[in-house]
């Protein structure tokens, strides 16, 4: 008996399987990646460059200062000049060889930081292409990281709104099984509309938020149709009720 | 060195330590980064306990088992085929094994593998839906199972009541803490038993501890 029939049988299936939920999944993986690779490297050139000229490596702490000032020249003189401060500097003096080597690092940085631009870009447009509804709800990162969390637009359409709501936080919700209290949001603590309440609305908003998310998964998944204006607008009014809320007490 | 048979096609590697191998059906190509032996003229490849509960029961002390040339052996959890790909040696040529995995990613490094050992019968499915496969799998001489879900007891009964002939073997390997994570393991196995009493007779029970942790593997038969 030939193996040959299951093995065509097995392929067809796995292809049938995939779709761009995996695709979503991946590049998420591959940003949050390359996110941790730059914050290394910016980590390990920040301490090296602080050995040469410390003054300079105190103000560039930030990774995307670091890279603007440092990319084209990496020697004292430049970078005193773009700071404005002092050439004179308690640093080691490093030779020319090793004050290229760390241009080269420092370029090698700024692509992969480019690239990481360019993945999370790519993953907005499948975004805003695929699932528009939870796109106008969400925002694309959010959007993105919610279905890498739930596995599959389908798991989130199964999902009720309340485990959407604390998608993200698994590690706070296994604490709560001992004593402490369940936690109020997860990934969706980063929505833009989170920073418009005070703290104690935070998880009045999240349900809101979760609430429509699950509408708008559904849309998406099951309709296949463009509804953001209405969900939209349902969902402001929904939002208005909880700022409200904040005036009455 | 020198070969110590313990079934047809696996043995103890006796050198300065023992290694498990089994005697390749297939070449000398390496499946999973083991390592390949040529003795005599034939190729052995080594058997991780580490990567294999099979193959970690045999380090605990399991010296026998009925599984020869020419068996139907049906696998549920095949994953990327590590211990698959032993058992498709086991049987040889003239064997068979069906290997069910439901996870797409592994299911894939699987059909790769059936492309070449030709006694792999890959299918992509749900162990807990044995129906969906019933049609293509004929009745086997062995059952294996690792699935380390919650309900593999029930799982195993259901596959061995289709496709298991009575009177053969039927291995499982069962993942205490996916059954229960509070409960003593011990007492979790208990209970495991107790459901398989009905229908098996248990032969053995082996605690793979050091080589898979929180696994036991039941050597059961059909009644």
């Amino acid at each position: 008996m030939d193996n040959r029939e299951f093995i065509e049988k097995a392929r067809k299936k796995i292809k049938e399987g995939l779709s761009v939920d995996d695709l979503i999944r991946k590049l998420i993986a591959f940003s949050d990646s390359l996110e941790k690779g730059e914050n290394t490297i910016f980590e390990q050139l920040n301490d090296l460059y602080f050995l040469y000229y410390p003054e300079a490596a105190d103000k560039l702490k930030e990774r995307d200062k670091f890279i603007s000032v440092l990319r084209e020249s990496c020697d004292r003189k430049s970078t005193s000049q773009k700071l404005g401060i002092s050439l004179e500097s308690m640093g080691f003096d490093l030779d020319d060889e090793e004050i290229q080597l760390l241009s080269l690092s420092v370029n090698e940085l700024s692509n992969l930081s480019d690239l990481r631009k360019v993945v999370n870009d790519r993953l907005n447009d499948i975004i805003k292409k695929n699932y528009p509804n939870l796109n106008a709800v969400l925002g694309s990162d959010i959007a993105a990281r919610i279905i890498y969390l739930a596995g599959s637009s389908h798991s989130l359409l199964l999902m009720p709104s309340s485990k959407i709501q604390v998608l993200g936080a698994e590690k706070a919700m296994f604490a709560a099984r001992k004593k402490k209290a369940t936690p109020k949001y997860g990934v969706i603590y980063n929505h833009e509309l989170m920073l418009s309440v005070p703290d104690k609305l935070k998880g009045k908003m999240a349900k809101v938020i979760a609430a429509y998310t699950s509408l708008a998964i559904k849309t998406d998944v099951l309709s296949k149709e463009d509804k953001s204006s209405v969900i939209m607008e349902k969902m402001l009014k929904d939002i208005n009720k909880v700022r409200k809320w904040n005036l009455k007490e | 060195m020198e070969l110590k048979r313990i079934i047809d096609r696996v043995y103890w590697l006796l050198d300065r330590r023992r290694t498990l191998v089994t005697l390749s059906a297939y070449g000398g190509d390496s499946v999973y980064g083991e390592k390949i032996f040529n003795l005599n003229g034939k190729i052995y490849r080594e058997w991780i306990p580490y990567r294999s509960k099979f193959a970690a029961a045999f380090y605990k002390g399991l010296n026998g088992i009925d599984i020869k040339d020419g068996y139907k052996v049906l696998y549920l959890g095949a994953s990327s085929g590590t211990t698959v790909s032993h058992v498709s040696d086991i049987i040889g040529i003239n064997g068979q094994v069906y290997a069910v995995e439901i996870a797409e990613e592994m299911a894939v490094n699987l059909i790769l593998l059936a492309e070449w050992r030709k006694n792999i019968f890959p299918i992509v499915g749900d162990a807990r839906k044995p129906e969906d496969y019933s049609g293509s799998v004929p009745k086997c001489d062995l059952l294996y199972q690792d699935v380390a879900q919650r309900d593999q007891t029930d799982i195993f009964i259901k596959n061995a009541d289709l496709f298991l002939k009575s009177g053969k073997i039927g291995v499982f390997a069962v993942k205490t803490r996916s059954i229960d994570v509070s409960s003593d393991p011990r007492e979790v196995i208990r209970n495991e038993v107790k459901k398989l009493r009905a229908k098996f007779d248990v032969i053995r029970e082996i605690n793979l501890y050091p080589y898979q942790k929180d696994h036991s593997l039941l050597i059961l038969r059909k009644k």
